[in-house]
This record gives C-alpha cells, structure tokens and sequence, in this order.
C-alpha cells in the first residue's frame, strides 16, 4: 500500500466520524456532508507536500471542508438547488447507533443542528471554526480565507441568531474565548502525501 | 445554561456516528480512485507552442519504435535561465533510447533534457505510475500517452494488458518529480559522505525544479513552498523525511 493511501485508511478509520460530524455540521444534511468530506479527501491526497502526521493531515482535510462549504454556498448562491436542509435530521441521526445516553444527546445535537441551519453559510462556518475547532477570530479568518473584521461580524450576527433560537445555550463572548488546539497553519501548505504518484 | 463548546462537541459525535451509513466508509475505493485520477489524469491546458512540439516529437517517436529505459521520446523542454542543458529533442531522445545499451559514464538525461545523478538511470515513463510495473508503451498523442498496464482479467484472473490514457502533463510532471527526488537522495548521500562538491551539484540540481518548464506549464503549484531552500539550506534529516514520504512511491 502506498504511502497516502495508508494515511487516508488511517485518517478515514481514526478520524473519520469526527470529520464527518464537522461537515454535518456544516451542511446538515447526511449526503452533502459524505460528499464535502469525500471532495475535502481528494482535495488534500491528490497533490501536495507530506503532512508531518495524522494530525496534521486532519486539521488540513478539517480545513478543505470548511473552505469546500464556503465554495459550494458560493455556488449554490449563484445556481441554487435543491439541499436536504436538515429533512433528514429526524428520521436518520435518531437511527444511529445509541449511546447510553442517546436521547439525551440526540435532543441537543437536534436543537443545536437545527438552530445552526438557520445561519447563512458563512455564519455557520465561522460559529462552527469557532466552536468545534476552538480557533481564535484570526484562525478561523485564514481558514476560510476571509478578515478577521468579517469574522467577527459573522460571529457576532451568528450569536444574536443562535440565542434567540436556543436561549439556553451559552456562546460567552464570541471574539475572546479561545484555545486553539491545533492551528491549520502548522500545516500550510502541507497536503497528507506527497507530489506525483 | 450549556456551554457552546460541550454542545458542539455533542453535535459533532452524535452526527459523526453517522459515517458508519455511509457508502464512503463502506468503500474508500472510490475516494481513492478519484486521488489516482488526480495524480496521474488531470486534464491539462498546454500552450500552442508545447504542442508544436510535443507534437513534431510525437511524429519522430512514431517512427522510431520505443525500445527501452528512456520511455517515449518527449521534447527536452527548455527549462529555466539557469538550466545547464538544452538539449535538442533528437539529441535527448538518443541519449534515453541509448541509456540501456550498457552503463555509461554520463549521466541519464531526463525526457525533459536535465541530467540525473551519475549511476542513475532514465526510467520507463510507464514505470513511474502506480501499478505500471511491467508495463508498456503503446502510443501518445500531442496531449496524451497510453501505456499497456497489466492488470486481472476480472472474467479468469490471468493477467491481461490493458491500454490506459494518460495526460502527458501528467506524466511529464510524474517525471520530473521522479528527478527531483532522485536529486534529493543524491542530496543526502553526499551530505552524509562529506562530499561537499557533490552536495553543492545536488543543491543546483534541486534549485531548477520550480523553473522546470514542465513544473511551470503543468503544475508551478509543486515548485513553490519553502521545501527546496529548506533541503538545499542544509536540513538533511528533513530532506530525507521528504524521501520517506513524498518520494517514497518510486
């Protein structure tokens, strides 16, 4: 087996359901979510330069999502078409496999999957960055690519949204709470595998 | 009142255990079909000029039967302004059809006209792809090459030549990364050895590559970054590191 694909099996097995939940996350709907993690895989195994570790190679395929997301919302801007918008929320994510505490934690990730798709594209990518990847305002601007005054703004809009939504959910200060774990310019430039091949 | 992060988090396992439905976790072969297609059939855009001459190359390779290491003759793209070789088209294609004659002591040419290390030869072009071992060329056209690849009878399982398509670009930049990398160990070699004549030629070798005309036509995307000043600055361990993974497919 190839060097890449050894690390794509690997980062599919181990980091797999995380990078799936962050692109559900994103798109709320279960095929658009499998095809943005599939584009972001190719995206970052097709050319490039060798990611120094599993790592690595997650926070650049978490990263390909987020900008892919930002791409298609672009283009569905411009052609729009039709999204499963949460219609499979219901009936599928209560289908998955239970946890001892299923309900619970279903209810939540519900509300909370359903408040998000109210979000304009970019507002739910940034809110997401910010929260599930834990990156500062900066971090989530060179991600997507965007000033770290427009982050802010889509922040800021995004927490007005998501509170009158969900009142119970505490989003603190948007702009200063941060701990960036692992900053996707630790791998700037880097793609999981090497050129050619 | 929950925290944001805990609910993230929350929203991020319960909908992760979804990939399990998924048929992309059921069969990764698709995924990975779509990085080999990447990797080796991207369609390419090449100027009007590269295809005079790949095409004029084309014509002299269809009358002269492919016959060994060098792969299909391919036009000694000129490279940058400090290329040490232009060499013309007939001059490099005799050089890799003769570089199976026997060991020489000139270097291999590369099919884009710049030397490999001494003791290195040109390899197949067919060679160079995944699966290719054991394959042939066939034929090409200005902007493809098709290789006979061997590959299972699905029907019988004996093994049958199946010919496959490829974008030149594609393989010329395959070729040209097959060189840079063969540059790289020759870069380590000598830097291990103390052979600081041998590693200064590795260092002048390994600077053409983003000037390459291939890498500048094809794909300029592989020469940038700060990896080639990082190896040719003196960063062995990272060079060989570079050798472990990006190189290690050849």
């Amino acid at each position: 087996m190839s060097a890449w694909r050894g690390l794509l099996d690997q980062l599919v097995r181990e980091r797999g359901r995380a990078l799936f939940g962050y692109a559900y996350a994103l798109t709320g709907d279960r095929y658009d979510a499998e095809d943005l993690l599939q584009d972001a895989l190719v995206r970052a195994f097709r050319s490039g330069r060798t990611a120094s570790s599993l790592d690595a190679a997650h926070v650049y395929v978490k990263r390909a999502i987020a900008t892919s997301f930002i791409d298609r919302a672009r283009r569905a801007s411009v052609r729009p078409r039709a999204s499963g918008f949460g219609s499979d929320l219901q009936d599928w994510v209560w289908a998955l496999p239970a946890s001892p505490d299923h309900a619970g934690n279903v209810e939540s990730a519900l509300d909370l999957q359903q408040a998000l798709l109210t979000l304009a594209p970019r507002e739910r990518a940034c809110i997401v960055l910010r929260f599930m990847d834990d990156l500062t305002v900066d971090a989530v601007a060179d991600a997507l690519g965007l000033a770290p005054g427009t982050v802010k703004r889509y922040l800021s809009d995004a927490r007005e949204k998501l509170r009158a939504v969900l009142p119970g959910l505490d989003l603190g200060d948007v702009e200063t709470v941060s701990v960036q774990t692992v900053s996707a310019k630790s791998v700037s430039g880097e793609t999981p595998e090497g050129s050619g091949r | 009142m929950s925290d944001a992060r805990d609910a993230f988090q929350n929203l991020q396992e319960v909908t992760g255990r979804g990939l399990t439905a998924t048929a992309l976790y059921a069969d990764l072969d698709e995924v990975e079909r779509r990085i080999a297609r990447h990797r080796t059939g991207r369609v390419v855009l090449s100027s009007f000029a590269a295809l005079a001459v790949v095409g004029g190359v084309a014509f002299a390779a269809m009358s002269s039967p492919f016959t060994g290491d060098a792969g299909p003759a391919v036009p000694p793209a000129p490279t940058s302004a400090t290329s040490t070789s232009a060499a013309p088209t007939a001059q490099a294609s005799d050089e890799a059809q003769t570089s199976d004659a026997g060991p020489t002591r000139e270097p291999s040419m590369s099919v884009f006209g710049e030397p490999y290390p001494a003791g290195v030869k040109t390899p197949e072009l067919v060679s160079l792809l995944t699966g290719g071992e054991g394959g042939t060329y066939l034929s090409e056209t200005d902007t493809t090459y098709t290789f006979g690849l061997l590959r299972p009878d699905p029907t019988d399982g004996h093994t049958v030549e199946v010919p496959i398509t490829f974008s030149k670009g594609d393989i010329l930049v395959l070729a040209a990364t097959h060189w840079q990398c063969s540059w790289i160990s020759e870069y380590v070699r000598t830097s291990e050895a103390d052979d600081a004549e041998g590693t200064a030629a590795a260092a002048l070798e390994l600077e053409k590559f983003p000037d390459l005309n291939v890498i500048q036509t094809y794909n300029p995307q592989l020469g940038e970054g700060d990896y080639i000043p990082r190896i040719v600055g003196g960063d062995v361990e990272y060079a060989k590191r570079w050798l472990n993974g990006s190189c290690s497919g050849f």
